[in-house]
Parts: C-alpha cells; structure tokens; sequence
C-alpha cells in the first residue's frame, strides 16, 4: 500500500553519450509535501525533473529504478497512461516564463488549447476556471485576453503558474521559477506559490539553485550534487547544521545579507565528469575532510539525526562546520587539489 | 618594473587634477522614443531611463549600482561607455566630456575603460583560444610585439589566478568552467590596464560556490591597480564583499546614494527597505504566530 504522492526509488538515468546524470535517487513525499530540490549547474537537477515529468529527450533514458506517482509507475508508462496523467496528476512549471508562453496567441487562447488537448469543451466554464485562478495568482481577469509581450516577466510567470494548475494537479514540479526574475518580483512569486501551495494542498517540488529561496517556501530540502542526493531532511535544520561536507560548503557560500561580517567561500574544483556510475565520493577530490574511504567507497544516504546523508563521517558534521565557517577549510585543498588533478580538474573555480 | 611593464603601461593617465574624481557624472537624462510600425502616426512612445543622476567615482573605490531591471543601470553604464549620449547632463571622464572624444582621445578612452560582462559563456569567442581572446585588446591598440604580449597576456593569467598561465592560454572557453571563463573575462579586461573597470553583473551567472573567488579577485585587482570599479547588480546580499559605495536606482531616479554599509544598515527610502527585506536569507525565518 502506497500512500506517497511520489515515490522515486534508486533512480539513474544515463545519456547516450554515457553520461551518468542521475544517480541512484530515491525519496517520497506524502500529500502536501514540499521539497526543494537544490544544487549547481550540472548537478542532475534538471534531468531529474525530467525524468519525473517522463520527459526525457530521446538521447536519454532512465537506465534503473522506478518513479510512483499517485500510486501509478511512470517508468516505461505508454503514451496514453502519461497523457491521462499530466496536468491533473502532475503538472509542470517551466524556467523562463517568456519562452513557455506563445508570443502569437492570447493568454486566454493559450488555455482553450490546453483544456481541449484535454478534452474539456465547455468554454464558459474554462472561462470562470481561468478567472479563479487569475484571481488567486492575484492577476487582473482583464490580463487573460492581452498576448504575453504586454505582460512583465512577473506577470508571466504567474500566468504560466495558473496554467499549470488549470486541472488542479496533485503534484506541481516548479523548475527555477523564479530565476531571472528581481528580488521583490521574486518575492511576490514565492508568497503566491505558499498561498497556492496551502489553498490547493498541492505536493511541490520545486528546483532551485538558490537555497535562500528553498529556505522560504519549501519544508524539506534535498541538495544533489554529482547526480545524487547527498543530503535531504527538514529544511530548517539543514541550512542551520547541514550534515554533508558540501551542504555545509554551499552553505558558507551563499552570502547572508543580515550578516556582511561572515565570510564567504568558494569551493575550488570542479564536479567530476560523470561518465561512468560513482564509485566513491563524488565530493571527495574536493572535499578538505576526505579521507582514504572516501576515495574508495560510495558513501549511500543514511539516516541521521533525523534527516538522511551521504558521507562517511557525518558524525563529525560540527567539527567540519566550525573549520569552514573560519575559512580555513579550504586553505590546503586549494594547491592540494590542483597538484592531484592537475590543471583538467580546475585550480580554481 | 619589468620591461613588460615599460612597454605597456597603464592606460592613458587622465591629465587632470588629482583632488577630482575620475568619474564625475552631472544631472544625466536619458529618454528612449520608440517609434514601432504601429506608432508612427501617434508619435512613439518614451521611456524616461535615466532621470537627472548625478554621481562620482575615485580610483581605488568601487560603486554599487543597484537596481531592478528597468531602473536604468545598463543605460548608465552605456552612457558612461559612450555607447549611448545623454539628452542632458555631463559625464566627464579624466576631466574629460566622454560624448566630445573624437579619433585618438576616444581610442585612449577605450583603452583606459573595460567592461566585464554578465555572461562568460557569451562574452568570449568559442573559436579563440584563452590567450588570443585575453591577447586581442593588444592587438587592437597596437601595443607592443608579439613575445611582449604574450608575456602580458601570461601576467593576467596568473593575475586571475588561472596558473599554470600557459596551459590556460592554450585552452578554449568550451574546456573551462563558468568561474574559470570569467576569470579569462576579467584577464581580458585589465589587459590593457584600465583606469574603470564597469563590472556588469559579473557573478549572477555563476554558480553560487564560486562566486565568493570572482568577488574576491575583482576586489583585489580594483586595490592593486588602484582602479575605479563601477559594479552594477540586482543582488544586495553581494554588496558588502565588493562595494565601497552604493547608489540605487528605481525607475531612472536616483534614490539613494552612500557608503555601502550606512545604506544596507540605514536605507533611507522606503524602495530601498523594500529591496533589502526581499533578499532570500539562507535560513528558515520562524513565521511568527498569528495573534489569537
């Protein structure tokens, strides 16, 4: 019996060039959810949402383990099974609202097209649907019949938010929504997801490369990197005593504006090219804890003070904690790194 | 110094004054008329970007230039280029009215202001190797021969710290990482030895991990060159590892303008306020519990 609205088990998706994005992924979240899904450019992120979506491009293909949603496996579903399931069951919203909307229709014919895809034919009812949800985007009803130029890049990504929520989905996957967008623009964005997040009761994942945004909207944070998740728990705790050597690194990296004495790090290399699955840490060339275990066994997620981690020496958290938020951490590896893997690993970021 | 440095030196010294800023910008406008096919008969419409801004700069300071987009800070920045001329108002670099520099003045202008761009991936040619992209300001200000800037351009390398300089200078922009390609942006900029560097956005690109070295480094350069940097962002929480100084702009207006950390600690205007609360924190802020 599976309650879980999604549930992804040892997920790995391979490309056809060989490389391994995805490695291994596995969490579920019950109704109601919301988790953040960050890391760096490169990280597997958006393959993973991809895969989710089971809109992987041609080249790509999961190569292991199993996606559930709403108690239905979507891993090798047919054509139709995926086309009964988006939008009502999982729905999407893009990066980039100026390029998800059509420059050549209205915003209202935007939604005919997609409550006919879906066999819906009865236009009045679309057009109080569209006015409801314009409404709880917060947008002016008389915003439906403009085309998306006469609309801010804001105003746009709220429209694509009320689109994405027209057959009111179980499960929202938000892909950066936000980025690219200004501060106090950005701000209203996240307060209008919360809101919707609560009235609708949707599950979110929302994928972000900002944690100072997971840190707001989302309960549950899990950060990837390499193509695996290597921390994942209650975003509160995380951000306030991340576990993995990397958490704790992006962590110190990401500047705090309440707090200009910190110091910010940079953490020097690079990730590793993913053409075969890990072996061992992924982090461990640039990690300054790494030891001789890290370089030869795969650390997998375990439990932990409540949350899940993938390091070896989690345990000592506190210590590495301390060393990096005195900037000293990263002092030896910087030439220690650069003499290892020579120039091809990156001397500096 | 070295017989590198006799050969290049720093780029044109502004004739003027040492008590006068570098930079001096005086009341600038700038208003935009669009005139699209379907406006033509009504007029056009405007844009005001720029509204009566008035700002300085010294060398060895760095200026924050805030705001949203919108607010005018690219347009600024091409005023101060002399890529777009004001409607009204002066902006006078070394002393010098920029929008009057014609023919060997305005090429030493150019020489003595480099840019830094957004976006690495865009701003270097995928065809050009490390050094001949980092080599070609040389080229195009004719100065020195080829062993002397080859020797310049392995100066900057390792100036931004990307040692061993004559592997980087061999390698294209496609076999860097992001940090790594601005490095190679910045090294281009300071190449010819700037008096103002105008950094435009330089790490919102970038991952958030290496955003802290490319700050650091456009600190550094901006002390030991004794350079002015104009540093124009949308992003606060960056504005106290580099900025000495911060302006911000709303709308082409300038609202407020002070040392960096008497505006981030006491805005003055409301916009400001608004600006600063809307920065994503790291760290799960308690929702205080409603009242009963």
């Amino acid at each position: 019996m599976n309650t879980d609205r999604i549930s992804v088990a040892g997920l790995s998706v391979v490309y056809g060039n060989g490389l391994h994005a995805v490695n291994g992924v596995t969490f579920s979240l019950p109704d109601g959810a919301s988790l953040g899904l960050v890391g760096e450019s490169g990280c597997g992120k958006s393959t993973l949402t991809l895969a989710l979506l089971a809109l992987l491009p041609a080249k790509a293909r999961v190569s292991q383990g199993s996606i559930v949603i709403g108690g239905k496996e979507t891993v090798g579903a047919d054509a139709t099974t995926l086309r009964r399931m988006r939008w009502r069951e999982l729905a999407w919203v893009p990066q980039g609202a100026a390029s998800a909307l059509s420059p050549v229709s209205t915003i209202f014919s935007q939604f005919v097209q997609t409550w006919q895809a879906h066999g819906e034919k009865d236009l009045a009812a679309l057009r109080r649907r569209a006015e409801q949800l314009f409404a709880d985007v917060e947008l002016p009803a008389k915003w439906l019949d403009a085309y998306p130029h006469q609309l801010s890049g804001g105003m746009r990504q709220r429209v694509i938010i009320a689109l994405a929520l027209l057959f009111s989905p179980k499960l929202l996957l938000a892909d950066e929504p936000t980025t690219g967008l200004d501060v106090i623009v950005q701000k209203q964005v996240i307060e209008t997801l919360k809101r919707l997040q609560q009235t609708h009761g949707a599950t979110l994942v929302f994928v972000s490369h900002d944690i100072g945004v997971v840190a707001d909207l989302c309960r549950d944070i899990a950060v990837m990197y390499a193509g695996q998740i290597v921390e994942m728990g209650g975003t509160a705790q995380t951000l306030a005593q991340p576990l993995h050597p990397y958490t704790i690194a992006l962590r110190q990296s990401f500047p705090d504006i309440r707090h200009p004495e910190r110091e910010i790090v940079s953490i020097p290399g690079r990730m590793p090219a993913l053409t075969a699955p890990p072996t061992h840490c992924s982090f461990a060339d640039r990690c300054p804890f790494a030891r001789e275990r890290c370089r030869s066994e795969l650390p997998r997620l375990r439990a932990l003070d409540g949350r899940q981690v993938a390091c070896h020496y989690a345990e000592e958290a506190p210590q590495m904690r301390e060393q990096v938020a005195q900037g000293q951490a990263w002092a030896g590896i910087e030439t220690a790194a650069a003499a290892a893997a020579g120039v091809a690993a990156g001397a500096v970021a | 110094m070295s017989a590198v440095h006799t050969a290049i030196p720093a780029g044109a010294a502004p004739a003027h004054s040492a008590r006068r800023p570098l930079l001096e910008i005086e009341g600038v406008s700038k208003t935009f008329v669009r005139r699209g096919l379907g406006d033509w008969w009504k007029g056009g419409s405007s844009t005001r970007a720029l509204n009566n801004v008035s700002l300085d700069l010294e060398r060895g300071r760095v200026l924050g230039i805030v705001g949203e987009s919108g607010s005018g800070k690219s347009t600024l920045a091409n005023i101060i280029l002399g890529l777009e001329t004001q409607d009204a108002g002066s902006v006078r670099f070394g002393g010098q009215e920029v929008s009057a520099l014609r023919g060997a003045q305005l090429k030493a202008f150019r020489r003595s202001v480099q840019v830094v761009f957004q976006d690495p991936h865009a701003s270097l040619d995928p065809r050009f190797t490390v050094g001949r992209s980092i080599e070609e300001p040389l080229i195009i200000h004719g100065v020195g021969h080829a062993e002397q800037r080859r020797q310049r351009v392995r100066q900057v390398l390792e100036e931004t710290g990307l040692a061993p300089a004559e592997t980087f200078m061999a390698r294209y922009p496609h076999e860097l990482s992001g940090g790594q390609r601005q490095r190679v942006a910045i090294a281009r900029a300071i190449v010819l030895g700037p008096s103002l560097l105008i950094a435009d956005e330089p790490v919102s690109m970038l991952d958030v991990s290496v955003r802290a070295g490319i700050l650091k480094l456009l600190g550094r350069l901006v002390k030991s060159h004794q350079m002015a940097m104009l540093f124009i962002t949308h992003d606060l929480s960056i504005i106290r590892y580099v900025c000495d100084e911060l302006a911000i702009l709303y709308r082409g207006d300038l609202l407020e303008r002070g040392p960096a950390a008497a505006v981030m600690d006491a805005p003055a205007d409301p916009y400001t306020r608004a600006l600063i609360a809307a920065v994503p924190v790291p760290e799960v802020i308690p929702t205080p519990t409603p009242k009963a």
